[in-house]
């Protein structure tokens, strides 16, 4: 399993960092999971990179599993139209 | 109840239900029969009632299941179930013998679980007039008693009817399932 | 949108559990049987805790009094006879057109039922039992939807947006903030693939429609910053909504709306005018062609298109009965040997016969395992969508007991067969039910206790070595171990002095009757629940399990072996037997070197691996076969994991891995706590499913 730990401030200053991880680990044969553990919030850039990631996972019919999202990310997500 | 009508149903549930058998009996009704399946272990015919039989079927492959009673020689696979057999010459105490092309499996209903009895060869549904079965066996000491439900007898030829249900005794059943719940 | 969402739910629910309750009324009727009693106290338990929740009040109220009645039955107060059975029949058929809304004559059929039941308790119920206003019959309480206004928004941002250091997603969260979003919609057609788009550019837009007390100028204001420069729309709907007329109608009408608009007939001018001046009880179709903006004929033309989409909507699913798919899977089994038997045939044939058949062959197992892919993938769904469904639940009940709940759930995607889904619905339910009662504490207590007043309830779903776990966990206040002892005590089951563990303590909260809770809750806490968890878990083949700390809260872990689950497996050989592993398990193979083994004391035999030792398992040893090699250095090693333990298993050979349909092995086949079920190879061969955590254990007895 690949697993991708976001830092703390994923967002639009570091955002190209995180999209060229994000195609690594779906590249990578296995397994991806996300560690939000130490994220408290998430930017629209960093949503929109995860939205794209996770439509050409479902294409390549890998899952992506998250870890440790808090409330606040969760919301987030559900806001944008992530479960 | 006529008699053509008897013999008809008799032989569309043997055809429904056993693959492998032939021909039914067709003893002569008088008076009230029951039916068993007959068949043979190590000599002797042995008959179970015909409702408690799903289904007879060929040696198969079976797939060896460690820590279990000495008479259960595994698992097979039943149309894609996976059923218990037993050999039912070690549950008899007699000396164990390689299958040969007579073995099969009669498959029966057990306390809603389906288990498989590995005999010697099948012979027949034969009729058995009720009143000719005796309750109390002091016939064979070899086998268990328990195991019996009554002799019966067809003509000059003795039938041992066994009850599927104590195949297991119900320690087996409930001991196993305490140990490993 | 919710609210439907749950009295669909509970609609559903009811129905089923009505069937059942009048297949055991009517048992109950040939004998008195204990078992039938308890069972009938638990589907009105069950009724009354969903119907409260639906907001079906009288229902709720209703079958509070027959729970009453049927714990007195229980306890030997109350006779079984003719006259309690129907009773019973009554009230269920009672409840049944209360919840279908037949409200007509129902308030006079609820009042002779009271009436008996008061008979029967030898009580007479004060006058002001609220039957008066029965004549609402089952209609569910209406939310009271005065203030509230609804808001259409559109937002669409330029791509260059995240320049002038503004998150639209922080916007949206500012939006949320202000009530509920009735309706959500995120476009993401313009999202490029991930490697082309550029992560610095704006590439979503939201359409919503937001519930809202809030005044107009609040939602302005949220847009303040960027309604200039993006494309922000935002439409006062509340017209729409706040008519007596249902909601869902409201949708109905708006789709003729749309149809005929789509249509040319109605231009969305039109439509809005119609639609903002619709009245109570007015049809939208009269409506339009009162206005005279469209014909008869044309609104009959769109009334049999929306009768043809409705059509569509319909047929697009079937409801299937599991067994039907075990059935067609089992078949699919049989196809699957006769092929293999088939491919035996080939081998025997001339070379290009042979070759011929098996192409054709090859081409045929494609298509089966792709039938078999498509079976279970019918049966599987994840947990989410049922676990979602406990929100608004949790929201409910925390609030009518005045405590602050939040429901968090982890692992929605764990995919489960469906049937198990649907059986652990209830216990889990109850399992939440008794978090909320009994495991957190009022937000007063808890602060004095240094926490957070908000308690937190966690509904987490989890694969471990093939089987799935639920757990459901409470940052509360724990089990108080010493009333449940003098309970206990109480009820006989525990004498005093007994020496107990805690373990066997919380086992008591599983018995039947058995409750701590010192007044009658409305949800739980009559003793009635823990022990239906149990036997619900059970009949699946479950377990569940108590973990409880003082002040730091409860854990049910229930346990749910996939009967009808796939694993992806590695299969292994030891000599002549088939072995499956569970590929989750396996840390990795290798073959020791004979130099890395030893025998150590209180461990056996280990091998050195990395540094590390690792308890050697001489497999065939535990299974009594007869191995191909019997020194570890000819034979292979795969070495798995347990919790904290690895063990290396010894083999003869892998053979590849492989999708596993998981077949339950029934207990008394086996005594190895190894073995975790079997599978049907594809030459129809049953291989054993080595169940790691279970070997781990039985080593280190």
């Amino acid at each position: 399993m690949t697993v991708v730990t976001l830092e703390e401030d994923t967002g639009i200053k570091k955002i190209r960092q995180f999209q060229s991880a994000l195609r690594d680990a779906i590249r990578a044969p296995d397994e991806v999971m996300l560690d939000f553990s130490a994220v408290r919030r998430l930017d629209c850039a960093a949503v929109q990179v995860l939205l794209a990631a996770a439509r050409e996972m479902r294409e390549t019919s890998k899952s992506m599993k998250m870890r440790g999202v808090n409330e606040a990310v969760r919301n987030q997500l559900y806001l944008c139209g992530l479960r | 109840m006529s008699e053509i009508e008897d013999t008809a149903q008799q032989e569309q549930r043997a055809d429904k239900s056993y693959r492998s058998m032939a021909q039914t009996s067709r003893a002569e009704k008088t008076e009230e029969e029951s039916q068993f399946v007959t068949f043979m272990i190590g000599g002797e015919t042995y008959g179970v009632a015909v409702l408690k039989v799903q289904e007879i079927i060929g040696m198969t492959q079976i797939t060896h299941v460690p820590n279990t009673m000495v008479f259960m020689k595994g698992v097979i696979n039943l149309r894609g179930s996976v059923v218990p057999v037993v050999d039912m010459r070690i549950k008899f105490g007699m000396e164990e013998r390689s299958y040969d092309a007579f073995t099969v499996i009669i498959i029966v209903e057990v306390r809603e679980r389906m288990i498989g009895m590995i005999v010697d060869s099948v012979s027949d549904v034969i009729g058995i007039p009720v009143k000719s079965i005796q309750d109390t066996p002091h016939f064979s000491a070899r086998i268990e008693t328990d195991f019996i439900s009554g002799i019966g007898q067809v003509e000059d030829k003795l039938v041992i009817i066994l009850d599927v249900d104590r195949i297991l005794s119900s320690e087996e059943m409930s001991e196993m399932d305490r140990e490993r719940s | 949108m919710e609210d439907a969402g749950i009295r669909e739910v509970f609609y559903k629910e009811s129905r089923e559990i009505l069937d059942n309750l009048e297949a055991d009324i009517l048992m109950l009727e040939e004998m008195s049987d204990p078992d039938v009693v308890n069972r009938l106290f638990r589907y009105f338990h069950t009724l009354k805790g969903s119907s409260g929740i639906a907001g079906y009040k009288n229902v709720y109220e209703f079958t509070h009094k027959i729970e009453s009645v049927l714990d007195r039955v229980r306890s030997g107060g109350i006779e079984v006879n003719r006259e309690l059975v129907d009773l019973l029949l009554g009230s269920l058929d009672w409840v049944r057109e209360a919840i279908a809304g037949d409200d007509v004559a129902s308030g006079e059929a609820k009042q002779a039922l009271i009436a008996k039941t008061n008979v029967l308790m030898g009580t007479v119920e004060p006058a002001s039992e609220p039957v008066s206003n029965a004549g609402a019959g089952g209609e569910p309480a209406r939310e009271i939807e005065v203030g509230y206004r609804y808001f259409r928004v559109h937002a669409g941002f330029r791509d260059d947006v995240f320049e002038s250091g503004i998150d639209p997603l922080l916007i949206m969260e500012d939006l949320a903030a202000l009530g509920k979003f009735v309706d959500r919609r995120v476009d993401r057609s313009k999202l490029p693939l991930l490697t082309d788009m550029d992560p610095e550019k704006c590439y979503l837009s939201w359409d919503l429609v937001l519930k809202t007390k809030q005044p107009p100028n609040k939602v302005d204001e949220v847009f303040l910053f960027v309604k200039d420069d993006n494309d922000i729309l935002i439409e006062d709907i509340t017209a729409m909504y706040t008519s007596e007329t249902p909601v869902q109608d409201h949708s109905e009408e708006k789709k003729l709306g749309e149809i005929l608009t789509s249509k040319g007939i109605l231009t969305e001018q039109e439509l809005t005018d119609v639609l903002s001046s619709l009245e109570k009880n007015k049809k939208l179709g009269a409506l339009i062609v009162e206005k005279g903006y469209a014909t008869d004929k044309d609104l009959q033309f769109a009334l049999n298109e929306q009768e043809k989409i409705k059509k569509r909507v319909e047929t697009s699913t079937v409801r299937v009965d599991t067994e039907k798919l075990d059935g067609l899977l089992n078949l699919l089994g049989e196809i699957v040997i006769g092929q293999s038997a088939i491919n035996r045939i080939a081998d025997e044939l001339d070379e290009e016969k042979g070759f011929q058949l098996k192409n054709a062959l090859y081409g045929l197992d494609r298509v089966t395992r792709e039938f078999q892919e498509q079976i279970m993938s019918i049966r599987m769904i994840p947990v989410g969508p049922s676990f979602e469904q406990f929100r608004r639940f949790v929201r409910d009940s925390s609030q009518a007991l005045g405590k602050d709940i939040r429901l968090e759930i982890e692992g929605g995607e764990t995919e489960l067969d469906k049937t198990v889904i649907e059986k652990i619905g209830d216990p889990l339910k109850h399992m939440i039910r008794n978090a909320i009662d009994h495991g957190i504490e009022p937000p007063g207590e808890r602060e004095s206790a240094g926490k957070e007043r908000m308690g937190r309830i966690m509904l987490r779903a989890y694969h471990q070595e093939g089987n799935v776990f639920v757990e459901v966990a409470d940052d509360g206040g724990g089990v108080n171990f010493r009333r449940l002892r003098e309970k206990a005590e109480a009820m006989g089951i525990l004498k005093q002095g007994d020496e107990v563990n805690e373990q066997r303590l919380l086992s008591i909260l599983f018995m039947p009757g058995f409750s701590t809770a010192e007044k009658v809750g409305e949800l739980s806490g009559r003793g009635v629940g823990m022990d239906v968890v149990k036997t619900n878990i059970e009949s699946l083949r479950g377990s569940v399990e108590i973990d409880s700390h003082p002040g730091k809260g409860t854990t049910f872990r229930v346990k749910l072996p996939l009967t009808l689950a796939i694993i992806e497996g590695m299969l292994v050989r030891v000599g002549g037997s088939i072995y499956i592993i569970p590929l989750l398990s396996i840390v990795e193979s290798m073959q020791p070197r004979r130099e890395d083994i030893r025998t150590v004391k209180e461990k056996g035999e280990v091998v050195q691996v990395r540094g590390e030792y690792v308890t050697l398992v001489r497999l065939y040893d535990l299974f009594g076969i007869k191995p191909e090699f019997s020194n570890p250095w000819e034979s292979l090693m795969v070495i798995v994991e347990s919790g904290m333990s690895r063990v290396g298993i010894m083999i003869d050979e892998l053979l590849g891995q492989q999708q596993i349909v998981i077949k339950s092995l029934e207990n008394y086949i086996s005594r190895s706590r190894a073995l975790s079920g079997a599978a049907i190879l594809g030459d129809g061969r049953v291989a054993l499913i080595i169940d790691v955590h279970g070997l781990v254990e039985e080593l280190s007895k």
